[in-house]
C-alpha cells in the first residue's frame, strides 16, 4: 500500500488534486476492492475529524456566547428586569428621558440606509424539494436565487419573467423575487423600477418599495408605504413598519 | 475590546476568515460577537424560544463557514445581510422540523467544494453509521493523537501545531501526525463494523 496515501487522500478532499488525478483516484475507488477497502477508513476518519471539529467549534460558540454577556455586546432585556432595584430603573429612566429631550432629534434617528440593512430580508422562491428535478429554467433561477448567487440568478429570472408562460399572480410572485434579489445585490434603482410597474401593487410589494427608498436615502418616500403598512396592520410587516416609524 | 468588534470591516473580516488557526479562530469569534444581536432581531412569527433562536444562529455561523471555506460567498451583500438570510432561513427550519444537528449532513456539507459526483461517491462510500463508528474510535485514539489530528483538520499549520504542542520542529509534528493517522486507521481495521 501507498505510504503517501494519507497525503493523496487529504488533497482529494481538500480539492488539490489534478482533474486527472481526481478521476484516477475515483476510477481506482470504483473498481478496485482492495484499494476501496484501504481507502475507505482514511475517508471515514477524515470525515469524522470534520465532524469533531464542527462539535468543538459549536461549543466555542457557547462560550462566545457567556463572554459577550459579560461584555455587554448582547441586549437580552429580561435578565436586567430581574436584577436591577425598581427604584434604580426609575432613575435610570429619568435621566435617559430627559437625555433624549435633549438631544432629540438631532443624534438619535438612524439614517434611512441604516433602516434597510436592519430591516431587509430577501424574499425567497419556494425551496425545490431534495430529489426533485430541477427541470425548469424557472426552478433553476429559484434555486440560484435561494443561494443567493445573484450573478447567475438574476439574468435567469429577468428571462423568466420576459416569457409569455406565466399567470398574472404567478408573474406578481416572480417579480417580488426578482426585486428582492435586485436590492440584496445593491441595486435599489432596478428593484423599484421593477415594483413600482407592477401589475397590482400588493402589500408586500410596498414594502420593499419602502425598502428600496431607504437604502436610496430617501426617508421622504419610504414613510407614506410604512404608513400605509403601520396603519392596515399587515402581518410582519406592519410590525416592523410601526417599529422603523416609531424611531425616527 | 466589546465594540472594537463592531468597528471592523467586512473585508478585513473576511481576509481573516480566509487565513488559518490561530487567526481564523481570532475571527471567528469576532464574527460570532459581531453580530449576535440578530438572536434577539429574530422574526417573531416563528415564536422561537431564546435557547432556539441561539441554535438557528449557532447554525447560521456555522453555515456561513462553510460558504467561505467553500468559496460561495462572492461579497455581493455585506456580511450582515448574507449573514442574516441564513439566519431567516434556519429559524425557518428551526420552527419547521424543531432543533436537531445533522452531523453527517454537516461533515458532507463540508466537502461540497469538490464537484456534486465526488460528493455522491463519498456519500455512497461512508456510511451515516459508519461516520459515528468513526467517531467513536476517534476517543480511543488517545488524547495527544486526537489534538493533533483535529488542530491539522481544523486548518492548523504544522509550525503552529508544533509550538503549541511542543514538538521539536514542524517535521516532528508531521511526523507524528503520519503515525497518528496510521493507528486511526488500524483502529477501523480491528473494528467489527469493517
Amino acid at each position: 500500500m501507498n505510504e503517501n496515501i494519507y497525503e493523496i487522500v487529504e488533497a482529494y478532499l481538500s480539492n488539490t488534486l489534478s482533474e486527472k488525478e481526481r478521476n484516477e483516484f475515483e476510477r481506482q475507488l470504483s473498481e478496485d476492492p482492495a484499494f476501496q477497502k484501504e481507502v475507505k477508513p482514511i475517508l471515514a476518519s477524515e470525515l469524522a475529524l470534520k465532524a469533531e471539529v464542527n462539535s468543538q467549534r459549536r461549543e466555542r460558540f457557547n462560550q462566545w456566547f457567556e463572554d459577550a454577556e459579560q461584555e455587554g455586546l448582547n441586549k437580552a432585556p429580561a435578565i436586567s428586569r430581574r436584577i436591577i432595584p425598581f427604584a434604580l430603573i426609575g432613575s435610570i429612566a429619568a435621566a435617559l428621558i430627559f437625555l433624549l429631550l435633549s438631544f432629540w432629534p438631532s443624534s438619535q434617528m438612524d439614517s434611512p440606509e441604516k433602516l434597510y440593512a436592519d430591516n431587509f430580508a430577501p424574499y425567497y422562491p419556494p425551496e425545490t424539494r431534495g430529489g426533485q428535478p430541477i427541470d425548469s429554467i424557472r426552478k433553476m433561477a429559484h434555486v440560484l436565487l435561494l443561494q443567493n448567487n445573484y450573478e447567475e440568478g438574476i439574468p435567469k429570472m429577468e428571462l423568466v419573467i420576459a416569457s409569455e408562460d406565466l399567470t398574472a399572480e404567478e408573474l406578481l410572485e416572480e417579480e417580488l423575487y426578482l426585486a428582492s434579489a435586485y436590492l440584496d445585490s445593491k441595486k435599489p434603482e432596478k428593484a423599484l423600477d421593477l415594483l413600482q410597474n407592477q401589475d397590482g401593487n400588493s402589500l408586500t410589494s410596498k414594502w420593499y418599495q419602502a425598502l428600496a427608498h431607504l437604502s436610496l436615502g430617501d426617508w421622504e418616500s419610504a414613510k407614506p408605504l410604512l404608513e400605509e403598512l403601520k396603519q392596515k396592520e399587515v402581518p410582519y410587516y406592519g410590525e416592523r413598519a410601526a417599529k422603523i416609524l416609531g424611531g425616527q | 475590546m466589546a465594540e472594537n468588534y463592531r468597528k471592523i470591516p467586512d473585508q478585513d473580516l473576511l481576509a481573516g476568515l480566509k487565513s488559518s488557526g490561530r487567526e481564523r479562530r481570532d475571527y471567528e469569534e469576532i464574527l460570532y460577537k459581531k453580530y449576535i444581536n440578530l438572536i434577539w432581531s429574530r422574526p417573531r412569527k416563528y415564536k422561537l424560544t431564546e435557547e432556539e433562536a441561539r441554535q438557528a444562529y449557532n447554525d447560521a455561523i456555522m453555515g456561513f463557514l462553510r460558504q467561505i471555506d467553500n468559496e460561495k460567498f462572492r461579497g455581493e451583500s455585506s456580511v450582515y445581510t448574507y449573514l442574516k438570510s441564513i439566519f431567516i432561513r434556519k429559524c425557518i427550519d428551526i420552527f419547521r422540523s424543531g432543533p436537531t444537528i445533522d452531523i453527517y449532513e454537516e461533515s458532507i456539507e463540508d466537502n461540497l467544494h469538490l464537484p456534486d459526483s465526488s460528493v455522491n461517491l463519498l456519500k455512497s462510500l461512508v456510511s451515516r453509521d459508519e461516520l459515528e463508528n468513526a467517531m467513536k474510535l476517534l476517543a480511543k485514539l488517545g488524547e495527544k493523537c486526537k489534538e493533533l489530528l483535529l488542530l491539522s483538520a481544523e486548518g492548523f499549520k504544522m509550525a503552529e501545531i508544533a509550538q503549541m504542542m511542543g514538538f521539536k520542529n514542524p517535521d516532528s509534528a508531521y511526523s507524528n501526525k503520519h503515525q497518528c493517522k496510521k493507528k486511526l486507521k488500524e483502529l477501523f481495521k480491528t473494528s467489527s463494523s469493517y
